[in-house]
């Protein structure tokens, strides 16, 4: 296990109420051990995963989802670890850096009660 | 992310033509972003030109009135139909319940904090500015705006800026300060330091909006910070501004004449610029959005010559002109902004 920047039971916590979807699309990122840059989602993966928390708003779509990684991606946030194609779709990994884990630990206030 | 790659299916992919179909999507987003800059100096060209017609008409154009009382109800008004046109813009594309959701997040408040900054604050100053000091030295101190917001991202925010956007930057704050200035009128301001003094605060106002605004919305929706930043600034003005100018009566008074009507088409384009504003200092970086955004000097040129009697002149020539070739070295490389930071 590495430098725990965060606690994992904060982000749970977090997650069960929600937040705006920029910042749910990080948190779902996150993982338990902040230093292992080795761990890893799809896109696929963070869609599906807040789509159980936000269902059917009309804002949790894949395009808009996109748009959100792509922006954290280019603030440093998270890296893009690896590209694959599977079912005629470019899918790409990504993973939280330690400068996105720092950015975790200012959650908002109202929901750490 | 995820693209269709169809056709290509048919072969094997190999590492390198991932690699080579990913780059190509982090470049046609870059590129996104600088053509929503442009388009936020587009659209911010012709909220000048609209508004100016706006605060014009009834009861704006009254003479009776103080220089800065028209200007800011007309700011008010122009900001709280912003964010009513913002508020249906995410109603439609399913935000709504992102905006409750971020306002009462920390990042959301910050976001209402940097509306307080971009706007009663700057707008104050830059009116007493041009009272105290003149237009024209007051419109130089704030044309620095995006040099100064460059500067705190780069320290804050450890933004990347080339040498060649650098140049870009300052040749665009050159343009658009040949395209405001008049010359100062020898001794009409008794109080020159004091307005000069004034002029600094919308200069750091904005950079400041542009740098706090652009930090939390690594973690917010540009879409949804902008309608917050609009909301405030127009609640802040009815609340605190237009009543300690004893401006309420004229707000009253403008709300049911044409002027209101105009005034709302007005800060249809001025939620657009806005909108896009946001989205390329996301999507762009601080720096560039901004120099982009001070192109709306060539396009309030462009308009204003289409829609009111504005005589094309020398300096107004030469501004634009200095402004576009600004604006090229800006956007010449969109290969830099894959990775803003450092």
């Amino acid at each position: 296990m590495g430098n725990k920047l965060i606690d994992m039971n904060d982000i749970k916590k977090i997650m069960k109420k929600k937040v705006p979807l920029r910042s749910a699309v990080l948190y779902t990122l996150a993982t338990e051990d902040s230093a292992d840059t080795t761990a890893e989602t799809t896109n696929e993966d963070v869609v599906a995963k807040l789509r159980l928390i936000y269902e059917n708003e009309k804002q949790c779509s894949l395009k808009v989802i996109n748009f959100h990684l792509e922006a954290l991606r280019t603030s440093g946030l998270i890296v893009n670890t690896r590209n694959t194609a599977v079912n005629n779709t470019l899918v790409s990994y990504y993973a939280v850096t330690e400068q996105g884990y720092r950015r975790l630990k200012y959650l908002p206030k109202s929901l750490m009660a | 992310m995820t693209t269709n790659i169809g056709s290509t299916m048919s072969t094997v992919l190999t590492l390198e033509d991932l690699e080579a179909l990913k780059q190509r999507q982090q470049l046609s987003y870059a590129k996104k972003g600088l053509l929503f800059g442009i388009l936020s100096g587009v659209f911010w060209g012709l909220d000048g030109v609209l508004l100016g017609i706006s605060i014009a008409m009834v009861p704006f154009s009254d003479t009776s009135l103080a220089i800065y009382l028209a200007p800011l109800v007309g700011a008010c008004m122009h900001d709280g139909f912003a964010a009513f046109w913002l508020f249906l813009y995410n109603l439609f594309t399913g935000r709504s319940r992102e905006l409750l959701r971020t306002l009462r997040s920390r990042s959301g408040i910050i976001v209402a904090f940097a509306a307080l900054l971009g706007g009663p604050f700057a707008m104050s100053g830059y009116l007493l500015g041009i009272q105290l000091a003149g237009t024209a030295h007051t419109l130089a101190i704030t044309a620095m705006y995006p040099a100064l917001g460059t500067v705190f991202a780069m320290i804050f925010l450890k933004e990347r800026v080339s040498l060649r956007a650098w140049i870009g930057i300052v040749t665009c704050i050159l343009g658009s300060f040949i395209v405001g200035y008049t010359p100062p009128a020898g001794d009409a301001h008794p109080h020159f330091y004091w307005g000069i003094a004034f002029a600094l605060l919308p200069t750091i106002g904005w950079s400041l909006e542009g740098v706090i605004s652009t930090y939390v919305m690594d973690l917010l929706d540009p879409q949804v910070a902008i309608n917050i930043r609009q909301g405030t600034s127009f609640f802040v003005y009815l609340v605190g501004v237009l009543p300690m100018i004893g401006g309420l009566l004229l707000f009253k008074e403008a709300l049911i004449l044409p002027s209101a009507q105009m005034l709302l088409l007005t800060a249809l384009a001025g939620s657009v610029s806005y909108l896009f504003w946001y989205k390329a200092m996301n999507m762009t970086g601080v720096g560039r959005a901004m120099a982009l955004n001070i192109t709306y000097a060539l396009w309030s040129i462009i308009f204003g010559y289409f829609l009111t009697d504005l005589k094309l002149t020398t300096p107004l020539v030469c501004g634009a002109v200095t402004i576009t070739l600004g604006a090229l070295l800006v956007l010449a490389n969109p290969k830099e902004l894959v990775n803003l930071r450092n």
